[in-house]
């Protein structure tokens, strides 16, 4: 086996047994890393952390992270890891080692979703100085799971460090080979909006307000309805912008889920991995958009229809939350309050920015 | 707090760019400029191309129902001619003629295409150097009427960096603010070049601390947060510091996305507790 010493970026699958066979294959990857001045992010169970961190002797350049908080999505995973390792950087370390411990639900949707979130991993953290290795436990996984595992990763960890792995498969095949999830589709009721017709940019504005409207109208206005509001402008713009009129745009809003398609008379684009890399230079940035809908929302597809190209969105939405009781509700927090406060605040930032420039 | 445009009408004063997509766009702002200075009892000075009587002042007014009779009958509103409008010694004098009057105050307007038919482009910029200096001298106003099809690259960088806290386009507008500028409206693909050479501007005009306040700012798209980088990239590697003010919940959570807020030297402040 070749051992890997190269691109700054590695991506790393180790298959293990127990506990031991974890620490060994990552204890020595990890202490040279520190010594190269790197940091290391452990976002795995707490009982590995704890093992590891005692390994690795308590090291001041260790952070440890709740992966339950960032293993909940695609998009978290990546805007996370890009912001930790970005901070890492800015205080000094040189690059960063990641252990991520994935949780696993083999329920087909769940687990399509780590799959597609494994191969977008290869393309979206490539450009950063990460080297992660992503731990699963063999017992507990399916022969099927561990094939997708091993096609996601283009390393396999060994204790004698990271090799090859010539079962790995590029990330837009894996896309276009795994289904995204599709449960509780609600394209065959009546839709909350639709707009036909559509050919003017300058419509943007009144588009946005309708949409925002509809969505509002069927619930609360959380932050899941404004980030798929969010998504769908950008995917309003991107038909009138880049496709071929006229636009046609259907919103379903429920309880549980939000879905929309647009679609145009355009080729669209064929690349699964739209949206799932950082926008590029350039005027207007090429990607912008698609970056913004990829985190917004639950799901993008991109398809052919039998009269042009179409694009559908959707996020599932949790079950309502109780009301607060009157003991634990906060008063109400205006939008003036709220910039009101963000103005004292920032008189303060400025102020103490400006002290320390003199 | 902060924004000295409070007040309703006040955005029409100061030093203005007009700019339009359309012709009816164009004569919505004209006609609200004009009420705002009838109704402070300043003198109105208007120039425009002789040659196009459809979209002369007076009448088109008049077919909006803007009675302007009596203020043309006592020389509170002239239209003059282009050349009387650009004299060569400079527009103080047109203004101050105006106040020898006893009008309290002048507000006077062009539109772009009209300046072009007596000046260069660069004496065009020129005038509107001067212009930006007697506002802030003299109790006058100034609206330059732009067409957003033909102002572009460097003259829509040079238009918008001497009206710089009076920018007003269909969805997107500036202000003056007591901490620095304000933003208003919504950004989008429509508007984004403005948007970004008013940030480009304004980085240009402050040494420290750039304050931008988007309290009044509704919808940021992707691509214009991924452009403010480009915007103020130079003002910040220079030690510059950019503090974007009480973004409402939907543009700071774009701009979290397309990660403004990991940029160096950039802050934002949204007010949440």
């Amino acid at each position: 086996m070749t051992s890997i010493t190269g691109p700054a970026h590695l991506h790393a699958a180790l298959l293990c047994r127990s506990a031991e066979d974890l620490a060994s294959a990552v204890v020595p990857f990890f202490a040279d890393g520190l010594a190269a001045g790197e940091a290391v992010v452990l976002a795995c169970r707490e009982e590995s952390s704890t093992l590891l961190a005692e390994a690795l002797g308590h090291d001041d350049r260790i952070l440890v992270l709740p992966r339950e908080g960032i293993y909940t999505r695609t998009s978290q995973v990546i805007a996370t890891l890009r912001r930790v390792v970005r901070r890492q950087l800015v205080a000094g370390a040189s690059g960063v080692r990641l252990l991520g411990e994935i949780p696993v639900d083999q329920a087909g949707d769940e687990w399509h979703e780590w799959h597609r979130c494994e191969a977008i991993f290869n393309v979206a953290l490539g450009p950063l100085p990460l080297s992660s290795v992503c731990a699963y436990d063999r017992r507990e996984l399916s022969d099927a799971i561990c094939e997708g595992v091993e096609e996601t990763h283009p390393a396999l960890m060994t204790p004698a460090g990271p090799v090859p792995n010539h079962r790995y498969v590029d990330p837009a095949t894996v896309l276009r080979r795994t289904p995204t999830t599709r449960a509780g589709r609600t394209e065959d009721i009546p839709p909350t909006l639709q707009l036909a017709d559509l050919t003017d940019v300058g419509r943007l504005p009144e588009l946005r307000a309708r949409v925002r409207a509809a969505l509002d109208g069927s619930g609360d206005p959380g932050q899941l309805r404004s980030r798929f509001a969010a998504a769908v402008a950008e995917v309003l713009l991107n038909a009138l912008r880049h496709g071929r009129p006229p636009v046609a745009f259907r919103l379903w809003a429920t309880p549980t889920r939000l879905e929309c398609t647009v679609t145009d008379r355009g080729d669209g684009f064929d690349d699964p991995l739209a949206g799932c890399t950082p926008p590029g230079d350039g005027v207007p940035p090429a990607g912008a958009g698609l970056w913004l809908v990829r985190q917004a929302c639950d799901t993008l597809e991109a398809f052919w229809t039998v009269t042009g190209f179409a694009v559908r969105l959707a996020t599932s939405l949790p079950g309502s939350d109780p009301p607060p009781t009157s003991s634990s509700a906060a008063p109400a927090d205006t939008p003036a309050a709220r910039a009101d406060r963000a103005r004292a605040d920032a008189r303060e930032l400025a102020r103490r920015l400006r002290e320390r420039l003199y | 707090m902060g924004d000295v445009r409070d007040a309703p009408g006040t955005e029409w004063d100061g030093h203005v760019l007009l700019l339009h997509r359309t012709e009816g766009e164009r004569l919505a702002g004209l006609i609200a400029w004009v009420r705002r200075g009838l109704e402070l009892g300043e003198k109105i000075i208007y120039t425009e191309l002789p040659l196009m009587p459809e979209v002369a002042l007076v009448p088109v007014l008049e077919a909006r129902g803007v009675d302007v009779a009596a203020a043309v009958g006592e020389g509170q509103l002239v239209v003059l001619p282009p050349e009387e409008f650009y004299p060569p010694e400079g527009q103080r004098v047109v203004v101050e003629r105006a106040l020898a009057e006893g009008f309290p105050a002048v507000r006077i307007s062009a539109e772009v295409r009209a300046a072009l038919s007596v000046l260069s482009p660069s004496g065009v910029h020129g005038v509107e150097q001067q212009l930006d200096a007697l506002v802030g001298d003299l109790p006058m106003s100034a609206m330059c009427q732009y067409s957003e099809a033909t102002t572009t690259g460097t003259w829509l960088d040079d238009a918008v960096a001497t009206h710089l806290s009076g920018v007003h386009q269909s969805s997107f507008s500036t202000s003056r603010d007591l901490d620095g500028l304000a933003l208003h409206g919504e950004v989008d693909a429509t508007n984004t070049d403005v948007f970004t050479a008013v940030l480009s501007a304004a980085s240009r005009h402050r040494s420290q601390v750039l304050w931008v306040d988007l309290g009044e700012v509704t919808y940021v798209d992707a691509g214009s947060c991924w452009r403010l980088d480009d915007a103020t990239r130079y003002y910040r590697s220079s030690g510059g510091h950019v503090v974007l003010v009480a973004l409402q919940p939907p543009v700071e959570l774009a701009m979290r996305m397309l990660e403004v807020d990991e940029l160096p030297g950039m802050h934002l402040v949204g007010g949440e507790r």
